[in-house]
């Protein structure tokens, strides 16, 4: 990681070129990243697939995911109890077709059509936590880095604690004591989110409180909250946008964990088709398959991207 | 039952931990076919009267030199000690199977769904198998086999000295009755089955192996109560003070098979009891039955892939499978080599109930309307593929009292094609007319457990009412399963804070026709939860109670079925699915399909057959 | 030395305290949920009077102050109550389940080291090319596919691909010593499938070491004296390259029981992993309860070891 601080060179990439001729910087930029980060650039192509299903999902889906396709049952018997019970026939676990190009799940319904719905919960339950705990993470860090003393004590080995959970695990319990809600997932993924968020935020604050600009800052008369909002905060902008990327990754996969339990809230989620689809991954294999590519696409989308930006932004840094 | 009693009231309190198994046996539809076997399983019609059993004739493979010893395994839900293992005090189906192979009963069932039974302590005057004596319809002479003893281990040796080996006597039947009839008793209000007794006017213990037992008024179905899952007889010794036998030492009987060891959610296993009095009682089959060592009922993994791979690799020895996509897929890869079963279908059965009393549903046209928009066929083909039957009031399975499939299809809500139009037009038209299009939305109360309900059902049931009567169903999912639905039925019986005037979930299955509607919807019924009370409905019930034709029962319990399917309405009831399962060659008349649990006794015909070519890698 | 472990376990201390503090607070703000649960169990009087009877029972109706010294108490005499269940104590189930998940957790790491330990090496070595390109992708691949995704198309290709079913059926699961052969068939898909995951972060991590010993003074020193470039290699770079995989190690107990909980339920293993998510489903609050604590704590302890391990092997971390 170090290493790539040499081989980008200029590490914000067109900052000059900005204040020239912003549209043709713009260009520049996106294509000198495509060029230089390629799997960068992938994983911004994989976010902007994810992005585009959750916002545009009622056009990018072909159907109502909840809609249930069938046909005429040609074995209908209704004297015979153990032949097919019914005059119509539910279009289950089919194949992928030119109807359905993900097939159809146990219930009926096109899977393609749920995956996309799919993307909104998956987005939601991560870009709302990481939000909540960068906030969160970043004003405790900036205030430990900045005050120091018995408050970054307290607050290391708070983190310290939490840290001790495993986020699946912090999961499960809530999923115990409390009705599971999406909002009950966000804020616990979010909490645990905060610990790595704050330490990184404590690191670079040490390092930036160093500068002679806060110095400067307090000479001037800045007040404190002034100064960490106003002049160390700017700064330390990048390892934080780094952090969010790449921590939506991992929320995507805890709350998918949890609905692969069957623990998650109701409601379409990638966790839980892939749960339904392990269910029969012998026999039909293809809703198993989509839903874990989905989330996998998703996750590395934010990985890729989370990388390459560190190694722009920031590469020094470590997460 | 808005007037009744305190017991009753804790009864229906108890009602949520048997609800929960309720739901997680369906799941399993498989894993209850997975210990069954036999090919005659579908079309058990009305073959012998419920009210005068018969003892049946069973067409066994006779056991082999090679073929005694060995343990049957297989995946279930037996391992869920969820309740007490006292046998008189719980309804909880896995609690059944335990008891069903540990402890004795006077009779026991051979098939539940036409009601066929054997004697189990139950003997003939010269002290072998024979059925009670039936003087009159007031008077049961119950005889004891003389050859029946406890359970003799040198562990029950030290915990009850006095019960290993002893004989089983009249004076034990006695007790095991009157315990549950003990209103005295702390645990009362657990004994389920009193209303099976309470219609007792003495017994009288002749000698040490004649009870005489005197009833106020007829009963028909009181052979039946024998043989049911809770009339297993216990010894006091191993009652406690607190009226209970809680504890794993304490399941003591004089069943085939004697409890080795509970890991809960994880194995229970038996062992053979050697001094078993059945076990010379069907030569056909062999002398010293049960001919296993024991078995164990591994806890279920609720997952096709490992049952595939186990029974594949021979780890169990039978398996249901959970989709028939899998199972149809396996029986084709494994053809001949193993053996097909189709299980009767499980009874317990997905259902809706409403409350009456108050609320949306007070009229019954909005209870109609609900009824008849909800396509039975989508949500059967969703939950089950094409394992699944149409349910009215008694479940399918139990074809020897619920109407049939013709009559049902001829009715709202199961209809298909333009009659289904035609009826969601007129229920949209019922529901305007009882609500004034005033309501927008109904609460209702899900069963969190099994996961399709919430996941598939739900979603789908809102659609169906959201599209015909443009209702939204605002729903309150019990991610623990069925502790909201057991406290919003108590509020509704007992007309308290926290009732709920819908729901959705998984309700029990039964035997017996009076267990499926007497409790139910009997203004005194113990699990009236929909605020129910018709005078005409509660002649009816009363009258099937004193009907001993078994065909006229029958009739009348037609009339009640209709009755509540047409004019009352306040449960919806949807499906039941049915089970297939395969066994390895080797596995020699296994358990027959069941319908629930709680009949596992059958496990003493059972045999592992050495010599039988798929023996080979059985480990 | 001594100093630093002194200090470093005295800091352990408010550590550990707040583990418990925050599962009693977890467990103990909003109990009316499990309380209700409870109740349906509980036999006796109508509703609240059951209520009643089970906030005595788990002494939820008194101040939380109160109960909060009582968990303390409790929790240091190791006493965790009882699973309802089970009816056995949670610190007895705990115990006879804590073996196939330790198994598990271990066999893991070690191949996850085995296998990224080269990986990363060749990466850094081989740094910008090719092969460099393909790892590192595959490590951030590794990073991004949930486990039990790998472990359900693990499954399909063995027992389609490869006729291979391991023993499924708990009472099948042999320890190690009693059986190794059923021991590790079990362990060797859920083995394969949690290891990706922790063996990308390791190669991630030791590959960007590497990189930055490499260009350390010491190290062209050495290769100006002429030593072979294995040696360089081995002796020098990957020594210290090293150091911040085995903290990084510490961390990943938290993955790895993440994993295990799925892993075990996929895999049918017997582990604690299996037990949770069972007691979940049964509402055993006082296990998953139980089960929550003792990671945590376990976690606490690692780290510290950690630490103390890294202060061994860096002479500098103690100094600092």
């Amino acid at each position: 990681m170090a290493e790539q601080a040499l081989e980008t060179g200029p590490v914000a990439i067109g900052a000059e070129a900005w204040t020239l001729r912003p549209r043709a910087a713009v260009l520049t930029t996106v294509r000198r990243f495509i060029i230089r980060k390629p799997l960068g650039a992938m994983g911004m192509l994989f976010i902007f697939i994810a992005v585009a299903a959750a916002v545009g999902a009622p056009v990018i889906a072909r159907y109502d995911p909840w809609e249930v396709f069938h046909s005429v049952n040609p074995d209908y018997n209704p004297d015979d109890p153990f032949s097919a019970p019914s005059p119509t026939k539910l279009s289950r676990l089919e194949a992928p077709s030119a109807d359905h190009w993900f097939g159809t799940d146990t219930a009926g319904r096109d899977t393609y059509s749920r995956l996309v719905w799919g993307a909104r919960r998956s987005l939601k339950i991560g870009i709302l936590a990481l939000l909540l705990s960068t906030a969160a993470g970043t004003a405790l860090g900036v205030m430990s880095a900045y005050f120091g003393g018995w408050f970054d004590t307290v607050m290391q080995r708070v983190m310290d604690a939490i840290q001790a959970f495993p986020a699946l695990l912090i999961l499960l319990l809530l999923v115990t004591l409390t009705k599971p809600s999406e909002s009950s997932m966000i804020f616990a993924l979010g909490f645990i989110g905060i610990t790595q968020v704050s330490r990184i935020v404590r690191g670079s604050v040490l390092a930036q409180r160093a500068m002679p600009y806060v110095e400067a800052g307090r000479v001037v008369g800045c007040s404190d909250w002034r100064l960490m909002g106003l002049h160390i905060l700017p700064n330390i902008a990048a390892p934080i946008i780094v952090i969010f990327t790449i921590g939506i990754g991992s929320v995507i996969i805890a709350e998918a964990s949890l609905s692969f339990l069957g623990l998650a809230p109701p409601g379409i989620s990638w966790g839980a088709t892939l749960n339904e689809g392990q269910r029969f991954v012998y026999s039909s294999p293809w809703q198993a398959v989509f839903s874990g590519a989905a989330i996998t696409m998703s996750v590395l989308g934010f990985n890729l991207a989370g990388d390459a930006l560190r190694d722009v932004l920031d590469p020094r840094l470590r997460v | 039952m808005r007037e009744t009693g305190y017991w009753q009231r804790l009864q229906a309190n108890r009602m949520t931990r048997r609800r929960l198994l309720a739901g997680a046996a369906a799941v399993g539809a498989g894993a209850v076919v997975a210990a069954a076997c036999g090919d005659d399983g579908g079309d058990g019609g009305a073959k012998t009267p419920a009210a005068k059993g018969t003892p049946t004739p069973r067409p066994k493979q006779q056991v082999t030199a090679n073929g005694r010893g060995g343990r049957v395994r297989y995946f279930g839900f037996d391992a869920l000690p969820l309740d007490t293992r006292d046998p008189h005090q719980t309804q909880f189906g896995p609690m059944y199977a335990m008891h069903s192979v540990v402890f004795a009963k006077i009779l026991a069932f051979d098939d539940e769904v036409s009601q066929t039974m054997s004697p189990d302590l139950s003997a003939s005057p010269d002290g072998g198998p024979g059925m009670p004596e039936q003087p009159d319809d007031l008077t049961y002479i119950i005889r004891i086999r003389p050859n029946a003893k406890w359970h003799d281990t040198p562990a029950i040796r030290s915990d009850f000295p006095t019960l290993a080996g002893r004989a089983v006597t009249a004076e034990d039947v006695k007790y095991s009755i009157e315990r549950q009839l003990n209103t005295n008793s702390p645990r009362s209000a657990l004994y389920y089955r009193r209303g099976h007794y309470d219609n007792i006017a003495s017994m009288e213990v002749v000698d040490s192996t004649t009870l005489k037992i005197t009833m106020k008024s007829p009963l028909s179905p009181f052979l039946a109560f024998l043989a049911d899952p809770n009339g297993g007889i216990v010894a006091p010794e191993t009652v406690d003070a607190n009226d209970e036998m809680n504890e794993d030492k304490r399941m003591v009987g004089a069943g085939p098979f004697m409890l080795e060891k509970m890991e809960p959610v994880s194995v229970v296993s038996f062992v053979r009891n050697p001094a078993w009095h059945g076990a010379d009682d069907f030569p056909e089959v062999g002398t010293g039955r049960p001919f296993l060592d024991g078995y164990e009922a591994i806890w279920t993994p609720s997952n096709d892939q490992v049952n595939e791979q186990a029974f594949k690799s021979k780890q169990i020895d039978s398996v249901g499978f959970d989709d028939e996509n899998n199972f149809n897929r396996v029986r084709e890869e494994l053809g001949d080599q193993v053996n097909y079963t189709r299980g009767v279908g499980t009874s317990g059965a997905v259902n809706s109930r409403t409350f009456i009393g108050d609320g949306v549903f007070k009229d019954v046209r909005a209870r109609k309307a609900v009824h008849w928009v909800i396509d039975r066929h989508i949500m059967g083909q969703q939950l089950f593929g094409t394992r699944w039957n149409l349910n009215g009031v008694v479940a399918w399975p139990n074809t020897l009292w619920a109407l049939p499939q013709t009559e049902l299809r001829s009715r709202p809500g199961y209809r298909t094609g333009a009659e289904r139009d035609a009826d969601i037009t007129e229920a949209k038209q019922l529901w305007d007319a009882a609500t004034g299009g005033a309501v927008k939305s109904i609460d209702v109360v899900v069963a969190g457990i099994p996961g399709y309900i919430p996941d598939t059902m739900l979603p789908s049931v809102k659609k169906m009412l959201e599209d015909a009567l443009g209702v939204t169903l605002n729903e309150n999912v019990d991610p623990a399963g069925y502790t909201k639905l057991g406290e919003c039925f108590l509020a509704n019986s007992t007309g308290g804070a926290g009732g709920c005037v819908f729901s959705l979930g998984y309700d029990n299955g039964w035997v017996d026709l009076d267990d499926w509607v007497y409790p139910y919807y009997h203004t005194d019924g113990t699990k009236n939860s929909f605020g129910l009370s018709d005078a005409d409905l509660d002649a009816l019930l009363e009258q099937q109670r004193a009907e001993f034709d078994n065909e006229k029962r029958r009739e009348i319990g037609f009339d009640i079925q209709k009755m509540l399917l047409d004019e009352l309405v306040v449960r919806m009831d949807y499906i039941s699915a049915w089970g297939e399962g395969l066994q390895w060659p080797y596995f020699k008349n296994p358990p027959p399909p069941r319908t629930w649990f709680g009949y596992n006794h059958s496990f003493a015909d059972t045999w592992l057959d050495k010599d039988d070519p798929s023996w080979a890698g059985r480990a | 030395m001594y100093q630093y472990v002194i200090r470093r376990i005295l800091l352990a201390i408010p550590t550990l305290f707040l583990v418990i503090t925050l599962t009693f607070l977890a467990t103990h703000i909003r109990p009316d949920y499990a309380e209700q649960a409870i109740a349906q169990g509980v036999q006796g009087g109508d509703r609240n009077k059951a209520l009643e009877q089970v906030r005595k029972t788990l002494g939820t109706d008194r101040p939380l102050i109160v109960q909060y010294g009582d968990y303390l108490t409790d929790v240091i005499r190791g006493d965790f109550g009882k699973s309802f269940l089970t009816k056995r104590s949670v610190m007895y189930e705990i115990r006879h389940r804590l073996a196939p998940s330790v198994e598990l957790g271990i066999l893991q790491i070690a191949l996850a080291l085995v296998i990224s330990i080269p990986i990363g090496v060749i990466s850094a070595v081989r740094q910008d090319t090719w092969v460099d390109y393909l790892l590192r992708f595959v490590a951030i691949l590794g990073l991004a596919v949930p486990v039990f995704y790998l472990a359900t198309l693990f499954s399909l290709f063995a027992f389609k691909g490869m006729q291979f079913s391991p023993p499924l059926i708990t009472t099948a699961y042999r320890d190690l010593w009693e059986d190794p052969t059923v021991n590790l068939k079990m362990m060797l898909l859920p083995t394969l499938a949690g290891t990706l995951a922790i063996g990308a972060v390791i190669m991630r991590l030791l590959r960007s070491q590497m990189l930055e010993v490499l260009r350390q003074d010491y190290v062209r020193t050495a290769a100006a004296k002429g030593l072979a470039g294995y040696t360089i290699i081995v002796r020098h770079v990957m020594k210290n390259a090293m150091i911040p995989v085995i903290t990084v190690l510490g961390l990943l107990v938290a993955t790895l029981f993440s994993g295990q909980v799925i892993l075990e339920q996929m895999f049918s293993i017997p582990g604690i992993g299996l037990y949770l998510v069972t007691s979940l489903r049964q509402n055993d609050f006082p296990v998953v309860q139980g089960v929550v604590l003792l990671v945590g704590l376990l976690l606490v302890a690692t780290n510290l070891v950690v630490d103390l391990a890294y202060a061994w092997l860096d002479p500098r971390i103690r100094y600092s």
